[in-house]
């Protein structure tokens, strides 16, 4: 009785065997896809840091249209340093999140622009509403990256 | 005629380098794209071209809101870099969850 089973089983692998060599070939490209993708996964941190810094950001800037460069100078070094810690949170993922590090590369360099544009010109030389316009360019500039963001696979160990 | 289209026609360009026809489809094109962020684009420019007619913005303001543009872009190239990457590991998770540990398991 136990021969005949090792018989039956043993046909059965035969006929199997080309079917678990081509499984075989799929799992490696499968295994070897997922590790060629290098996407970080979502992170609700970052999203957080993301939706109060665009809030942040844009209130700082819209009061640049009518607040005198003195007055603004502490909120603008409160804001600065915030944008940095978020930048070096994101750099610390590591190269998976290369994508969302250059991300925030971009919008420090658009707010230190601002930042640059208001210290030398201040407020109303380049119309009166020039900086209300930037913080709604800076507004949509955190839209993107938050989109990004959203669009990453959550692990399968968070919260759905 | 709005706003925009006269400002573009009322300039000045004796040496005709501003292709004003080209420009104002252009605008007229992006702003109906299926893409909401062509379409947010021809806004803006809409919008600061009508600042800059009305005297809201200064030619220098105007100058650099528009070059702000191309970091937008940027950005956006970057969403859709990652979008198209998110969706790859989806599919490729996906794979190696039924077909290694499910399929595997029964064959």
């Amino acid at each position: 009785m136990q021969a005949s089973t090792a018989y039956v089983s043993h046909a059965g692998a035969t006929r199997l065997r080309p079917f678990r060599a081509l499984l075989a070939w799929l799992s490696l490209a499968v295994m070897a896809a997922c590790v060629a993708i290098p996407v970080s996964r979502y992170d609700a941190g970052t999203y957080a840091h993301l939706t109060s810094l665009k809030a942040e950001t844009a209130v700082l800037l819209e009061s640049f249209d009518s607040k005198p460069v003195k007055a603004n100078e502490a909120r603008i070094d409160e804001v600065s340093l915030s944008l940095r810690k978020a930048y070096e949170y994101e750099r610390g993922k590591g190269a998976d999140n290369r994508d969302t590090t250059a991300q925030l590369t971009r919008i420090l360099d658009l707010f230190k622009e601002d930042v640059s544009t208001y210290r030398e010109n201040g407020p109303g030389t380049l119309g009166k509403r020039y900086f209300s316009e930037a913080a709604i360019v800076l507004e949509q500039a955190f839209d993107i990256v938050i989109a990004s963001e959203n669009a990453k696979n959550k692990d399968r160990r968070q919260a759905p | 005629m709005s706003k925009f289209t006269d400002f573009i026609d009322g300039i000045a360009d004796a040496s005709g380098k501003l292709a004003k026809d080209e420009l104002k489809t252009l605008i007229a094109t992006a702003k109906k794209d299926k893409s909401d962020f062509v379409r947010l684009q021809a806004e803006n420019f809409e919008r600061w071209t009508n600042m800059l007619a009305d005297g809201d913005l200064t030619p220098k303001g105007y100058k650099l809101l528009v070059r702000k543009m191309e970091v937008l872009t940027q950005l956006e190239v970057i969403k859709l870099k990652v979008e198209a990457k998110a969706s790859a590991q989806r599919l490729a998770t996906g794979l190696q969850d039924i077909v290694i540990s499910a399929l595997f398991a029964l064959i």
